[in-house]
C-alpha cells in the first residue's frame, strides 16, 4: 500500500453503501441530484471506500459490504474460481483485502485466499506455457493484480525462449520508446495526403480533368520552346 | 508493479561467459593480458585456457576449435537424465551455468561436439523435465496449504540461475499477495479492534516486513 500507487488509488474507488448516523451539514453535494445543502440523518449514499473508511472509523456513518462481496457472488466464485470473469471487478482482490480488515470479516479473507490461490496457479501455468495464442481474451478476464503477474511471467518466458533460440543477438527497436517528433509529423502529413487522394478520387470526374490541365500546359510550353530553338 | 524483478537471460549469459574453457587455436599470437588474468600464448594446435566469451569470438573468426567441457558428453548427460527422472522431490546437481554454456556451445561450435544432435535433444529433455518438476512441486505446495497455515519456506536445491529467473517474477509476486491476505487475517485476530489509524499503519508495516520473508523461497545454487 503506497500513497502514489495508481492501482491503490483506483482500488479505493470501490463504492460502499453508507448510512449517515447523524445530520451532516453542508455535505449535500455528496448526494446526487439533491438540492439540499445538508444530509439528513438516515440517508443512504454510495461513498467511495477511502471516504467511507474515514467516516466509519469516526462513527459518523455505517457502511455495508458492496454487492460483489456479498454471499451471492461469493458462492459463484468459490464454486469455480477459474471461470468467473473479473472484467467488471478489476480490483477485486486488492480492495477485498482492505474490506476484509475494515469489516473484520474473516470469512471474506478465507475466500479471497482460496480464490486467489486457485486462480494464481492457473495464471502461473498459462504465463509460462501460452505461446502464439491470442491472450487478449484471457488477460481481459483477470484482475489488475493477476494481469501484472501474468505479464511478468509471460515476458520472462518469452525472453527465455528468445535467448534459447539465439534471437537475442539481433538488436531490436524498443517498443516502449516514443518516436521522435519529426517522423511523427511526417507520418501525419502522409496520412493527410492519402486522405486527399482518397477524397479526390471519390469526387466527380471534373476535378480529375482539372488536375490534368496544368500538366498538358507545361508539355505544350516545352514543345513550343523546342520548336522556337530549332527555328 | 511495472518493474521486472531479476535479470534478463542475456545478462545471465554475460555472467556465464567468464567461465574458463579450453580451446585449440590455429594461429600464433602472444598472450593477452586482461584484468581477470593472462591468457595465452596462442600456438597452433596447443590447447589453451581462455574465458568463454573469448573462445566464442575466436570461433566466430574461425581462429580456433573449442574443446567442449567433460560434462558435455552423451554418457554423462544420459546419466543425469535418468537421475533426474528417478528423483521425484529434488533436483540433480548439474554443472555450474549448465544451460548457458551448453546453449552457447551448441549454437557457436556444433561441429566440435560429438553426437551434437543427441546431446541437443537430451539437454532439451533434461530442462523440460526440471521445469515441469519445479512447476509441479510449486503447485503441490500451494494446493496442500490449509487455510490458516502460513506459507512456509520452500526449498529447492541445485537450481540454476536461469531456471529461477524464468519463474521468479510471476511466482514471487503471486506468493507475496497470498502472504498479504494471510497476514491481514492474522493481524485481525491479534488486535481485536484496530479502531484508529495508528493501529492500521502499524499493521501495514508488519505486512511489509513479512512479505519480505515470503520472498525467501530458497533456491540455492
Amino acid at each position: 500500500m503506497s500513497y502514489l500507487n495508481i492501482d491503490d488509488i483506483l482500488a479505493e474507488e470501490q463504492k460502499l453503501s453508507c448510512k449517515f448516523l447523524y445530520n451532516a451539514y453542508n455535505l449535500g453535494q455528496l448526494e446526487e441530484g439533491s438540492a439540499d445543502t445538508d444530509i439528513e440523518k438516515g440517508t443512504k449514499i454510495d461513498l467511495p471506500y477511502w471516504l467511507a473508511y474515514v467516516l466509519a472509523k469516526k462513527g459518523l456513518v455505517s457502511a455495508e459490504m458492496p454487492t460483489p462481496y456479498q454471499q451471492d457472488f461469493k458462492d459463484k466464485l468459490i464454486a469455480d474460481p477459474n471461470v468467473i470473469s473479473m472484467r467488471s471487478h478489476q480490483y477485486y482482490d486488492k480492495i477485498g483485502t482492505m474490506l476484509s480488515s475494515f469489516f473484520s470479516d474473516r470469512s471474506l479473507n478465507l475466500l479471497l485466499f482460496r480464490v486467489f490461490r486457485d486462480r494464481f496457479l492457473k495464471i502461473y501455468n498459462q504465463s509460462l506455457n501460452l505461446r502464439e495464442t491470442d491472450i487478449t481474451k484471457i488477460v481481459g478476464n483477470m484482475t489488475r493484480l493477476e494481469r501484472n503477474i501474468f505479464e511478468n511471467g509471460y515476458r520472462s518466458s518469452i525472453d527465455y525462449d528468445k535467448w534459447r533460440n539465439r534471437k537475442g543477438e539481433k538488436i531490436e527497436r524498443n517498443p516502449n520508446i516514443i518516436f521522435p517528433v519529426a517522423s511523427r509529423s511526417s507520418s501525419v502529413n502522409n496520412s493527410i495526403n492519402s486522405n486527399n487522394i482518397n477524397s479526390s478520387s471519390t469526387q466527380s470526374s471534373s476535378s480529375s480533368t482539372q488536375s490534368s490541365q496544368p500538366k498538358k500546359d507545361t508539355v505544350l510550353k516545352k514543345r513550343k520552346r523546342i520548336f522556337d530553338d530549332e527555328s | 508493479m511495472e518493474e521486472n524483478i531479476g535479470l534478463t537471460p542475456n545478462q545471465i549469459e554475460f555472467l556465464a561467459e567468464d567461465t574458463i574453457i579450453t580451446i585449440v587455436p590455429n594461429f600464433k599470437m602472444e598472450s593477452l593480458i586482461f584484468l581477470s588474468g593472462e591468457y595465452g600464448p596462442f600456438i597452433p594446435s596447443f590447447p589453451v585456457k581462455v574465458p568463454l566469451w573469448l573462445a566464442v569470438s575466436l570461433k566466430k573468426k574461425k581462429k580456433c576449435n573449442i574443446v567442449p567441457p567433460e560434462w558435455m558428453s552423451f554418457d554423462y548427460l544420459e546419466q543425469q537424465y535418468i537421475q533426474e527422472n528417478r528423483v521425484t522431490d529434488g533436483f540433480v546437481d548439474l554443472p555450474d551455468n549448465f544451460i548457458e554454456i551448453s546453449t552457447m556451445l551448441l549454437s557457436s561450435c556444433p561441429e566440435d561436439i560429438n553426437d551434437v544432435n543427441k546431446i541437443r535433444s537430451l539437454i532439451e529433455d533434461i530442462l523440460n523435465r526440471r521445469q515441469s518438476k519445479l512447476n509441479n512441486s510449486l503447485m503441490n505446495h500451494l494446493q496442500s496449504l490449509k487455510d490458516n497455515e502460513p506459507i512456509s519456506t520452500m526449498e529447492f536445491k541445485n537450481f540454476s540461475m536461469m531456471e529461477i529467473n524464468r519463474v521468479r517474477s510471476s511466482f514471487v509476486s503471486g506468493i507475496n499477495h497470498l502472504y498479504k491476505i494471510q497476514s491481514l487475517d492474522n493481524n485481525d485476530n491479534n488486535s481485536n479492534n484496530n479502531n484508529n489509524n495508528i493501529n492500521r499503519t502499524q499493521s501495514n508495516s508488519q505486512t511489509a516486513s513479512r512479505s519480505i520473508y515470503s520472498n525467501t523461497i530458497n533456491f540455492s545454487k
